[in-house]
């Protein structure tokens, strides 16, 4: 850190100079250790932390399902449902759905993805979405180390980042063994992935350190850094490498080609069928849409800060062959349910559904061919809670969001609904 | 010889003064960001439920929000989000105090009731800064209390003046050490690799 700049070698260096401790870098380190010592454990994702605008119209997730939130390791665990890609999709801050993932929000490795499907294709590549389009989502999980975990699908987007669904909290419990990951090969070869080839990785890892510590041995046996740099600026750079040191140089070249081909004869003649990494996309057709549906316009919408609600005046128009009611709104994974119309779903995480925080003004059912503006409120601490109020503040304080509806014959019907929104502190109901 | 070679010997130093006057300046946080409610300090608990507690000042500032430290005095928003669903079943009685000594003055009062919706809001106005309290007792249970101090918050510049004070008292430190005099010594130096 000391000598910056062409001039500085034109004074003596004493031997002090050169080996002194740098005791304040020292203390800083220590300081901050010591300041970082105490950070407790996290265990969410931070998924509040990111911008209402993004969760709410980007990746809108529905009929999410886990099948289970108690297993034990090496029990399964089902995780399903739907997600609608939003139409007004943030094009210009996550570019085009062109490439996404599907995956799972868990922390590290503590499940095993056994195997995942969209729209029943198989997603061990990636693959691009439509906007506008439904997906039906399903990946199976092996529970691999004890522990209570929230467990979260995610839609991995390139160049926009991870988008979570909902989370739920799912509790791994001790078996009474250890973990296995059983799996056939394509040659009827059954082995157990989590050591297979463990001491192969082992083994080559140790012959590749033991070249490269020989290496740093070799040249950190003599002075290193400042006394070098200094012949290297005075223009002595031949007394930096010796004979010796090329002779070695040279011998390392040839040693390290001759390990890379015995290697690679090894590995081929021991694994002689493999099949490489999957690595292109795979296009999946969104699910089919029916002919006739319910569209909805944005005509106002209001956050009213005080009293944790949303209003909505809609204009909806039916284009079903039967009355329509609104069941209810979801955005980014929060589920706002008209009690009169949809009933509760304790399985859904506690957190994140309002059973009764959908309310309808007026007549609620809108008749087949009927179009209507109709008033709706969504209210629930959880608009504080899960940090989407921070829209209003964000640079795009642009809504989305899932509007169902629900005729008498229980058919549900899609649609989104988005647009500007505009904060107020008036208090309706005091 | 450029500035950074001259004041080397002085950097760790700044550095470390830098690290401790940030360190210094980190009160409690009073703001939410994206942090999980569990973590949230304008969160109580009442037994085992969650309430959360913010001020808002639409006619001084409408984009902060506050729960510990109000900027100003003058008409001012609360409001409780009950976060868990059980707490909408509960009667609460609100009241918001203001504490002089030991004694205290009701500044707003609401009779028992029950918040189906989670929310509980009142609009009320503080004349004069001071320490407040807004208690939320939920029946049967103990009240849960938010202390306010209102226009009583440490001013942002207390904490910029000790930089400023520290920024020239840095540089008549790092300008007090000055280097070796300036005698080239090769052969001393080449011994060092040899």
């Amino acid at each position: 850190m000391a000598l910056h700049g062409p001039t500085a070698v034109d004074r003596p260096f004493r031997q002090v100079d050169l080996t002194r401790r740098r005791a304040p870098s020292a203390w800083v380190a220590l300081a901050a250790l010591l300041w970082s010592a105490p950070a407790p454990l996290v265990w969410a994702h931070g998924e509040r932390s990111q911008e209402p605008f993004l969760r709410m119209r980007s990746i809108l997730f529905y009929d999410c399902s886990w099948s289970t939130d108690r297993l034990k390791v090496n029990d399964e665990l089902l995780l399903s449902g739907r997600f609608r890609v939003f139409d007004d999709w943030p094009v210009d801050v996550m570019g085009r759905p062109d490439t996404v993932y599907v995956n799972t929000g868990v922390p590290g490795p503590v499940f095993v993805r056994k195997e995942s499907f969209l729209n029943g294709v198989n997603m061990a590549n990636s693959t691009s979405l439509e906007i506008g389009g439904d997906y039906e989502f399903r990946v199976r999980l092996r529970a691999r180390a004890p522990g209570t975990y929230h467990v979260h699908p995610l839609i991995n987007v390139y160049n926009g980042g991870p988008i979570q669904g909902p989370g739920k909290w799912v509790t791994v419990e001790a078996a009474g063994g250890p973990f296995t990951n059983p799996e056939e090969t394509l040659t009827g070869q059954k082995i157990d992935l989590e050591w297979f080839g463990l001491s192969t990785v082992v083994r080559w890892h140790a012959v590749w350190a033991v070249v490269a510590l020989a290496w740093l041995v070799w040249w950190a046996r003599r002075p290193m850094f400042i006394p070098r740099y200094i012949l290297l600026q005075r223009g002595a750079e031949d007394e930096l490498v010796t004979a010796t040191d090329r002779k070695l140089g040279a011998g390392l070249i040839v040693l390290t080609l001759a390990i890379v081909l015995i290697g690679n004869y090894w590995a081929n003649s021991r694994y002689p069928i493999t099949i490489p990494l999957q690595s292109s996309r795979i296009r999946v057709k969104p699910l089919p849409r029916p002919a006739q549906g319910v569209d909805v316009e944005l005509v106002k919408a209001t956050y009213e800060v005080p009293g944790r609600t949303v209003y909505l005046d809609l204009k909806v128009t039916n284009h079903s062959d039967n009355s329509v009611r609104i069941s209810e709104f979801t955005t980014a994974n929060v589920r706002f349910l008209n009690a009169a119309v949809a009933k509760d779903e304790p399985e859904y995480p506690r957190d994140l559904i309002a059973p009764s925080g959908l309310v309808v003004d007026g007549d609620p059912a809108i008749g087949p061919g009927e179009t209507r503006v109709v008033h709706v409120s969504a209210t629930d601490p959880i608009w504080e809670t899960e940090r989407l109020a921070l829209l209003l503040y964000d640079p795009d304080s642009r809504f989305g969001g899932l509007l169902m509806f629900r005729d008498g014959e229980g058919k549900r019907y899609l649609s989104t609904v988005g647009g500007p929104i505009l904060p107020t502190f008036k208090l309706k109901a005091l | 010889m450029t500035f950074f070679d001259r004041h080397a010997r002085g950097r760790g130093g700044l550095v470390l003064v830098a690290l401790l006057l940030v360190a210094a300046s980190a009160g409690p946080v009073a703001a939410h960001g994206g942090s999980t409610i569990d973590r949230d300090p304008c969160v109580q608990k009442t037994g085992a439920w969650s309430v959360h507690f913010t001020v808002y000042e639409p006619q001084f500032n409408p984009g902060d929000e506050y729960c510990a430290d109000v900027p100003k005095a003058g008409p001012l928003i609360v409001v409780f989000d009950l976060v868990d669903q059980e707490l909408r079943k509960t009667a609460f009685e609100l009241d918001i105090v203001h504490t002089i000594g030991g004694t205290r003055e009701s500044v707003h009062h609401v009779a028992s009731k029950v918040y189906p919706t989670g929310v509980i809001n009142a609009e009320v106005t503080i004349d004069s800064p001071g320490r407040y309290a807004a208690i939320l007792t939920p029946e049967g249970r103990s009240a849960v209390v938010f202390p306010l101090r209102v226009e009583m918050a440490t001013p942002f510049w207390v904490w910029i003046l000790p930089l400023l004070l520290a920024a020239p008292l840095l540089y008549y430190w790092s300008q007090r050490r000055t280097p070796p005099s300036a005698t080239p010594d090769a052969r001393r130096n080449l011994a060092l690799v040899k």
